[in-house]
């Protein structure tokens, strides 16, 4: 399957509907990225939700600054906060 | 010759548009407008999706859950730290009203409806202490009832009304460090009992639906003892394909439900649907999460409406973000001679 990456923010309600849910691929990250299925449906609401577009190198970096720095913060909790959350994972866009 | 005329007392009518409501489940018509053969089947969750909702006020994960997708009570939680905030939803918009009134507390068990609920147990984030305080809201504002019997956190919970709900398993004090507890108690409106127990303790399940009929201890740190609830005692049920504790769930008896979210890890956007004896995968959330509404809470929409409320995204932060997932009701078929 193809994909466009895009960063817009989610404002809420119809953000995205069941109706475009059934109408193409879509998944949300971290730092306001989606990877949305490439067809016109797909197109259509990244219009709509004003999308910025991204390379997937671009996106996949955004994601990675934000879970390096999740990493970051996690490694200088202490144990008790350790032994209850575990570290994050880097997170590989499709 | 069986007729259709001698199965439903009338001939195959000519429609113009689809039936929208339960009680055309079975029905076979004419359907001028597309010159088809049609018939209405049961819907439900494999034509279910995500949609987005109004986002939450103040981000925050754990909180209790209780009411609709268009009628919805959000309370308390760990922003951090723990919280007493309560918000209404309104199938739009998440409202903030009065807060809770006992101790902030988060991983409550929670049941009911947006002007009748109640909230039970819990840990207070900042000093891990567990809770039995119980509160009722009704609508306007909290007020203490008794306590439940054993302080705890992190089970999950049962009740479409306020006044017959049970909270199930979670960890609790009473042995070294945080013990897996495996008690039902259950609430008549004004007092708690304690009934059977679930056969194998856990907790972080997700469950959901009434008194007498409940999923509960689905996933959770037990991924093998997924378990139902007839109003007497809990028997083992079949595992759900993707194991993940911290998700949420919601069912409307213990033969109709859905998990979501969750984490494996990683945390997962998948969702699963329970028809009584199998677990299907059915449509993602957009937003994989964790932690959120529902995993330590019941809902008595699923399997046809349920609340994706707050919780907890990759790489860790909270979130404020709301889905909304509805199924439809009834499926049109269209009658194909191929």
């Amino acid at each position: 399957m193809a994909y466009k990456y895009i960063t817009a923010t989610n404002w809420g309600k119809d953000f995205f509907t069941h109706e475009e849910r059934k109408q193409f691929y879509l998944s949300g990250y971290p730092g306001d990225v989606w990877v949305v299925g490439d067809n016109s449906d797909g197109d259509a609401w990244i219009e709509k939700v004003s999308g910025v577009s991204k390379t997937k190198e671009q996106a996949q970096a955004i994601v990675d600054t934000i879970v390096e720095s999740a990493k970051v913060a996690w490694d200088l909790e202490s144990d008790d906060y350790k032994a209850l959350n575990s570290r994050p994972t880097d997170i590989i866009l499709p | 010759m069986t007729t259709y005329k001698g199965i439903k007392g009338f001939t195959v009518q000519t429609l113009t548009s689809d039936p929208s409501t339960p009680s055309a489940i079975g029905q076979v018509y004419y359907h001028s407008p597309s010159n088809t053969l049609k018939y209405v089947s049961e819907g439900g969750a494999p034509g279910g999706s995500w949609s987005s909702g109004g986002n939450l006020n103040t981000a925050r994960t754990t909180g209790g859950l209780a009411g609709s997708i268009t009628a919805g009570l959000y309370f308390g939680g760990n922003t951090p730290p723990s919280t007493q905030i309560t918000e209404e939803y309104n199938g739009t918009a998440w409202s903030e009203v009065n807060n809770m009134t006992e101790t902030a507390r988060d991983q409550m068990y929670g049941w009911g409806t947006q002007t009748a609920a109640i909230s039970a147990a819990g840990v207070t984030g900042s000093t891990g202490g567990k809770s039995k305080l119980a509160e009722e809201y009704d609508g306007t504002s909290w007020s203490a009832i008794t306590e439940n019997t054993t302080a705890r956190q992190a089970g999950c919970s049962a009740g479409k009304v306020q006044t017959a709900g049970i909270i199930i398993g979670g960890k609790d004090s009473t042995g070294p460090g945080n013990s897996d507890n495996n008690m039902t108690e259950f609430w008549n409106g004004s007092a708690w009992s304690e009934l059977n127990n679930l056969n194998t303790a856990g907790a972080y399940m997700a469950g959901g639906g009434s008194s007498t009929s409940a999923l509960c201890g689905v996933g959770g740190n037990r991924p093998a003892q997924n378990e139902s609830w007839n109003g007497t005692c809990w028997s083992e049920i079949a595992e759900q394909n993707t194991f993940r504790d911290q998700g949420g769930g919601a069912a409307d008896s213990n033969t109709a439900g859905i998990i979501y979210g969750g984490e494996g890890p990683p945390v997962t956007a998948k969702t699963e649907s329970w028809d009584g004896s199998s677990w299907s995968e059915v449509a993602d959330m957009a937003t994989a999460r964790s932690m959120g509404s529902g995993g330590t809470g019941g809902q008595s929409g699923g399997p046809t409406s349920v609340l994706g409320v707050g919780g907890q995204i990759a790489p860790g932060a909270r979130t404020n973000l709301t889905e909304e997932w509805t199924a439809p009701v009834l499926k049109v078929n269209t009658v194909s001679t191929s």
